[in-house]
């Protein structure tokens, strides 16, 4: 256990010092900024669009984050050969990937709580002008889709452990870290064309076959996306919070598992 | 019994995508004492990292068995016990070596208390205190290695084992190193390191082999077995001739 | 072998995953809907996000849109005006971004027409879509129809109609319709014929829904006009009301409103029905 918490502290000591996290952090901030005057474009539905352009602000910055700093972390080590200063303790393979998930996962949290709160600024200055706007707007279901932005990095940040215990380049697991956002942002949309049967789309049994298997087993990220929701300040289902939650709980088990599964069978020559 | 056992040990490697396979070490059996200080050498390419990297279970044998007091090197307590120099030490940049450290000494299970003053201590015979608190990327590589050496040794381990711990220091740097070693000898501490510079190895080990294409050619008793007048380079010299040169 | 934990944990972990998977997706189903009507920006702010990605954003928005409405029509009086104005700006934004894709054209012709009623809106979409699209014809067709027939704008139906024969592939009659289209007594032929083309057109079943309805019922009262005209012809004066051609043997009975309302006469001598060529507003109700 103090194995992978010293290792989770120190995974984070070295992302947040990352000079990239800065720059990310500066983009936000003046994305921040950006909205406030955007909004004065639109005549109607202030609110609504700011809470949904600072939403999708977190977002983004999260996203290039986690990617970034993610994928330098973990190639570092087996690029550069800094997984020997962990190895070299008596730290098992498991350990070690739990505990650098662990550092990353409170990294990716502690950026969006920072951006989450920045965030709210310039919905609050948006609503200070139009109140009538401001009527619908719920602050709960903001914060809500705040958290799910972050458990849907999190979830990526296993991917990207994944991959890394799999392939031996970090562009390689970039790259398909990038692949499977991609995949599980469109693969809930996907499915939904298949099940309707929209006119003139002809699908091959096969093609059926392939989106439904993609459906189950890449990650469903349009469940994290509560934007829409936000925005509208329309409240979530019951349970909905639950469900997904669990769903995020055990699709990032699967992922740390198999990352450890994989990681115990290397070798670092 | 010895406390590092090494049996028949063989390692192949086999590079992606092809069938060609590299013998990197051929049915290795050694064993180190308690307290022994042990010299490992040999040309480059010979194995000697590999063994060492067996050791660590940073990779396993493709043959034969390690074990450390009795325990297997796949086990993790084993790692408990060995405190470990990697030949070109890498850390994570943004660390101070006061946090790496900590790092060090928590994943041995050791109390803060403990680790604070370790740490001192350490870092005040290593000559690393006013660095203390500045990132690992602002050090110097002789500065590198010492760190590399705090960090080996913050838990206190039975078992040294260091690879190439000499390369690429100044003269300064190897002298410390070198009254490291004669101090860690002195304290009962094993040590299995391996080096180029036999001219160390003739004065710190009481035992070392040789080790060439990833064979055992010869171990010697380093007081006892030099024959008078002759050098270890000179006996290191005649076992490559035997060997018949280098390989590739 | 050593029981390997990991594996053991991947295990369990995927049986979890397997049944809970049911219950994550019921709970998200209503969410999807929210999420399907998605936030849609002004044009020039849209065309400004989208970067190079402008086609591909059109494509993506229109797939949305035809999801939206394929998944929500099954229902047509569930439709709010939001939903329109929320599709309508879809369609907006969907042709600024890219004014050559030519199923928003149709979509939204489709729908704003026969649908809600809004002929404005449908025209606004089928003006940039001939200005854009050069070599179709079909768009001018359309926009000439709506004008004549839910406009009564006759001469700017006919120019379209002439614009359109300009265009390579459009069907040799046009230029004779469009000049039937300024006498007002042959309007219901000429909307047969223009219904005819556009059934023979369409590819969309739902679509094709429509046009057919529409046009049995014109027939139908092509048929009933028809016999007025036989009845005048006849007696020298206009029928009472259609049931006067009935008892006069002019026809034997009177045809039925596809739409389910009934043929009248009206005042002004045109044929009329009582559900004025309009499906009933929600069948569900009794």
């Amino acid at each position: 256990m103090n194995g992978i918490l010293s290792l989770a502290v120190i995974t984070f000591k070295e992302g947040i010092r990352n000079r990239a996290l800065f720059g990310i952090f500066i983009m936000a901030l003046l994305a921040f900024a950006l909205t406030v005057i955007m909004t004065s474009l639109f005549m109607r539905d202030i609110v609504r669009i700011a809470a949904s352009l600072s939403l999708t602000t977190i977002s983004f910055s999260g996203l290039l984050m986690v990617i970034f700093i993610g994928t330098n972390l973990l190639s570092k080590d087996i690029d550069k050969r800094t997984i020997y200063m962990v190895l070299s303790r008596p730290v098992s393979r498991a350990e070690y990937i739990v505990g650098k998930f662990l550092g990353l996962c409170f990294l990716a949290a502690a950026s969006i709580a920072f951006l989450g709160i920045i965030s709210s600024i310039p919905v609050f200055i948006t609503g200070i002008g139009y109140q009538n706007s401001m009527a619908i707007f719920n602050w709960n279901v903001y914060f809500i889709a705040v958290l799910f932005i972050a458990l849907k990095l999190m979830l990526i940040v296993s991917v990207i452990m994944f991959w890394s215990s799999v392939t031996s380049t970090s562009f390689i697991s970039l790259i398909l870290t990038i692949a499977v956002y991609i995949i599980g942002s469109t693969n809930e949309v996907v499915k939904g064309f298949l099940d309707q049967k929209i006119e003139g789309m002809n699908i091959t049994p096969l093609m059926t076959a392939v989106i439904k298997c993609v459906y189950y087993i890449f990650p469903n990220l349009s469940a994290f996306d509560l934007k829409l929701q936000a925005a509208n300040g329309l409240s979530l289902a019951h349970g909905y919070v639950l469900w997904t939650s669990l769903y995020w709980v055990l699709y990032v088990a699967i992922m740390v598992s198999a990352a450890a599964l994989m990681m115990e069978r290397r070798e670092f020559p | 019994m010895p406390l590092i056992k090494i049996d028949s040990v063989s390692k192949v490697f086999k590079r992606e995508f092809s069938n060609k396979k590299i013998e990197a070490l051929k049915s290795l059996t050694l064993d180190v004492s308690e307290g022994e200080v042990f010299g490992f050498l040999g040309p480059n390419g010979a194995g000697k990292s590999t063994t060492i990297k067996l050791m660590l279970n940073l990779i396993r044998p493709t043959s034969g068995t390690l074990s450390i007091d009795g325990k297997n090197v796949s086990e993790k307590r084993v790692r408990r016990m060995i405190g470990y120099l990697p030949e070109n030490p890498f850390f994570y940049d943004h660390l101070s070596a006061k946090e790496l450290l900590w790092f060090g000494g928590k994943s041995c299970d050791l109390a803060d208390s403990v680790i604070e003053q370790r740490t001192y201590s350490l870092l005040r015979d290593l000559e690393l205190i006013d660095a203390m608190k500045r990132p690992l990327r602002s050090y110097s590589k002789g500065m590198v290695q010492r760190a590399g050496l705090a960090l080996a040794l913050i838990h206190d381990p039975s078992i040294l084992i260091l690879d190439e711990p000499m390369s690429g220091l100044d003269p300064m740097g190897r002298k410390k190193v070198f009254e490291l070693i004669l101090k860690l000898k002195e304290e009962g501490k094993t040590v299995f390191f391996s080096s180029h510079i036999l001219h160390d190895i003739e004065r710190l080990c009481d035992r070392a082999a040789i080790l060439i294409n990833g064979s055992l050619v010869r171990l010697i008793n380093v007081q006892k077995d030099l024959p008078s007048g002759k050098t270890l380079e000179e006996v290191f010299f005649e076992e490559v001739e035997r060997s018949g040169g280098l390989r590739e | 072998m050593k029981p390997k934990w990991s594996f053991l944990v991947l295990v369990f972990c995927i049986a979890g995953y397997a049944l809970i998977f049911p219950f994550f997706e019921k709970h998200r189903y209503p969410e999807r809907q929210v999420q399907a009507r998605e936030l849609i920006l002004p044009p020039h702010v849209m065309k400004l996000l989208a970067l190079e990605f402008r086609t591909v954003t059109a494509d993506f928005l229109f797939a949305r849109a035809s999801q939206y409405y394929g998944g929500r029509s099954y229902r047509p009086w569930a439709w709010t005006k939001n939903d329109y104005a929320w599709l309508y700006n879809n369609l907006r934004v969907t042709t600024e971004l890219d004014p050559y894709f030519e199923d928003p054209y149709y979509f939204g012709n489709a729908i704003f027409t026969w649908d809600v009623g809004a002929v404005n809106e449908a025209n606004s979409l089928l003006e940039k879509g001939v200005r854009a699209r050069t070599w179709d014809w079909q768009l001018p067709f359309y926009l000439g129809f709506n004008k004549f027939y839910f406009l009564h704008k006759n001469k700017e139906a006919a120019d379209d109609l002439l614009l359109a024969s300009k265009r390579q592939g459009a069907y040799d009659f046009l230029p004779t319709l469009a000049a039937r289209l300024y006498n007002s007594e042959g309007r219901t032929e000429a909307a047969i014929v223009f219904l005819t083309a556009f059934l023979k057109n369409e590819r969309d079943a739902k679509i094709r829904g429509k046009y057919a309805i529409r046009l049995e019922a014109l027939k139908r009262m092509l048929f009933i006009e028809r016999a007025v005209a036989r009845y005048k012809n006849k007696t020298k004066k206009p029928p009472r009301n259609l049931q006067a051609l009935v008892q006069s043997g002019i026809i034997s009975e009177i045809p039925e409103d596809p739409y389910g309302g009934k043929f009248y006469l009206n005042r002004d001598g045109s044929i009329k029905t009582t559900s004025k060529l309009a499906l009933p507003a929600n069948p569900e109700k009794k």
